[in-house]
C-alpha cells in the first residue's frame, strides 16, 4: 500500500496469481475491455513472443474521489509457468490482496494445488503470514466438460475458507465480480491495519 | 509502536510520508528535471507504486512507468545475486535514439526514474542524480523511523460507497 498524504491517494496492489494457462490474463483482458477509459491506464504485458506472460500484466483502475480520497488500485499477473518462479516472486512484492485463479479442469488440479502451494512458500519467504492476505479463489473455465465439481476445487484448495467465485474469464462471466471480491477484502484488511497505526507524533 | 510493527497479520503498510515530505521530494524531482534536460522524473518504490513525479503526464504513463522500472530493477537485483555480485548495480541505462531511461536505487525501498532525450550527457544525468538521492534519502529516513502522516481515512462509510461506485463502473 501507497498512501500518498499530499495528493490523499491511495495505491493498492492486486496481484493475480495461479497456474500457467488458468486465465489471469484473461481476467485482466476483459476487464480492461469493460472499465471505462477515464477509469484506468493502458494495459501492458511483458510477455514471449508465443503470447506467454514471461513477467507481468499491469493495468491500474483509479476511481474518482470518495470522501476527498482517491483510491487506485495496480492490478498485476504473474507468469504462471513452473519455470518462472523468480518473477513471481518479484511481483508478489509490496501485494496487498490476491485472486488466486484456479483452472477448473479435472487434469489441472495437481497443477493449482502445486501453485496454491508455491504461493504460501512465496508469502512465507516475503515474511508475509497467508492467513493474513486478502485472499479470493476464482474457479475458472466452469464451461469446460471436465470441469471439477466446485466442492471438490474447494476441499483442494480453499483451506481458509475465502470467498470463492465461479467465472468463464474468456466470456467475461464473473471476472468484475471477482474484482469486486478482492477490492472489498483488500478495504477491509486496509481498514484493519489502518486502525492501529499511531496518530502523527508532531 | 510504528506503522510497520502492528500485530495484525496483514500485509505490511508501505512508507508514509506528510504532505509536506513530499512536496519537498516534488521540489527536488523538479531540480532534477530541469537540470538534466529531462521528459520525465519519476519516484517510484520497488513493488511499482508511484510516489511523486515531475514532467508533463501526457506524454508519458508514469503509473505504467513505475511497475515496469521497479520489475527490471528488481530483475536487476536477482541478476546480480544469481551471477555473485555482492553489491547491487546502482544504476541501470537503457539508451535509445531519441530517449534515454535512467533506474537509480534511491535506497532498498526507493528508485529515481529519468526520461531524458539521448542528446543529454551521460555525467551530467549522472551527477544530478547523485545530488538527487543525497537529497531524498534523509526525507526517507525520516518517514521510515518516525511517520508523520495521517493514515487515510479508511472507514465502512468509505467502503460502502467504493463498493457502489464498483458496482456503477463494471
Amino acid at each position: 500500500m501507497f498512501f500518498n498524504a499530499h495528493l490523499r491517494e491511495i495505491n493498492l496492489k492486486i496481484v493475480y496469481y495461479g497456474p500457467a494457462l488458468s486465465g489471469k490474463t484473461t481476467n485482466l483482458e476483459q476487464l480492461y475491455r469493460r472499465i471505462p477509459v477515464r477509469a484506468r491506464s493502458e494495459m501492458v504485458s511483458v510477455k514471449t513472443r508465443e503470447d506467454r506472460t514471461i513477467f507481468f500484466d499491469f493495468m491500474e483502475l483509479s476511481l474518482g474521489k470518495i470522501k476527498g480520497l482517491t483510491p487506485r488500485f495496480k492490478l498485476y499477473t504473474v507468469p504462471g509457468q513452473v519455470y518462472y518462479a523468480a518473477t513471481r516472486k518479484l511481483v508478489l512484492r509490496g501485494v496487498d490482496g490476491i485472486v488466486f485463479v484456479a483452472d477448473s479442469q479435472a487434469g489441472r488440479l495437481e497443477d493449482n494445488v502445486a501453485s496454491m502451494q508455491d504461493l504460501w512458500e512465496n508469502l512465507q519467504e516475503m515474511g508475509y503470514d497467508p492467513y493474513g492476505v486478502p485472499l479470493v479463489l476464482q474457479f475458472n473455465k466452469r464451461d469446460l466438460p471436465d470441469a471439477l465439481p466446485v466442492s471438490q476445487l474447494e476441499k483442494a484448495l480453499n483451506h481458509r475458507a475465502c470467498p470463492t467465485f465461479e467465472a468463464i474469464a474468456i466470456q467475461g462471466v464473473g471476472v468484475s465480480e471477482t474484482l469486486k471480491g478482492i477490492i472489498s477484502a483488500v478495504m477491509q484488511s486496509v481498514y484493519e491495519r489502518l486502525r492501529v497505526v499511531p496518530t502523527p507524533t508532531r | 509502536m510504528t506503522a510497520t510493527e502492528n500485530k495484525l497479520s496483514g500485509p505490511p503498510i508501505g512508507l508514509l510520508f506528510s504532505p509536506q515530505q513530499l512536496q519537498q521530494m516534488q521540489g527536488y524531482l523538479r531540480e532534477v528535471y530541469y537540470e538534466a534536460e529531462a521528459r520525465c522524473v519519476v519516484l517510484a518504490d520497488i513493488t511499482g507504486q508511484l510516489i511523486a513525479q515531475e514532467g508533463n503526464p501526457k506524454e508519458v504513463d508514469t503509473t505504467v512507468l513505475s511497475a515496469l522500472a521497479a520489475g527490471n530493477l528488481a530483475a536487476t537485483r536477482e541478476m546480480a545475486r544469481l551471477v555473485g555480485e555482492p553489491a547491487r548495480f546502482k544504476l541501470l541505462l537503457h539508451e535509445g535514439d531519441l530517449r534515454t531511461v535512467y533506474l537509480s536505487d534511491v535506497d532498498d525501498e526507493l528508485i529515481l526514474v529519468i526520461v531524458c532525450p539521448s542528446a543529454t550527457p551521460l555525467g551530467l544525468v549522472r551527477l544530478v542524480i547523485r545530488e538527487a538521492i543525497a537529497k531524498i534519502q534523509p526525507i526517507v529516513q525520516e518517514a521510515r523511523h518516525r511517520p508523520t502522516a495521517s493514515a487515510p481515512g479508511v472507514d465502512d462509510e468509505f467502503t460502502a460507497l467504493l463498493d457502489s461506485e464498483l458496482e456503477a463502473l463494471i
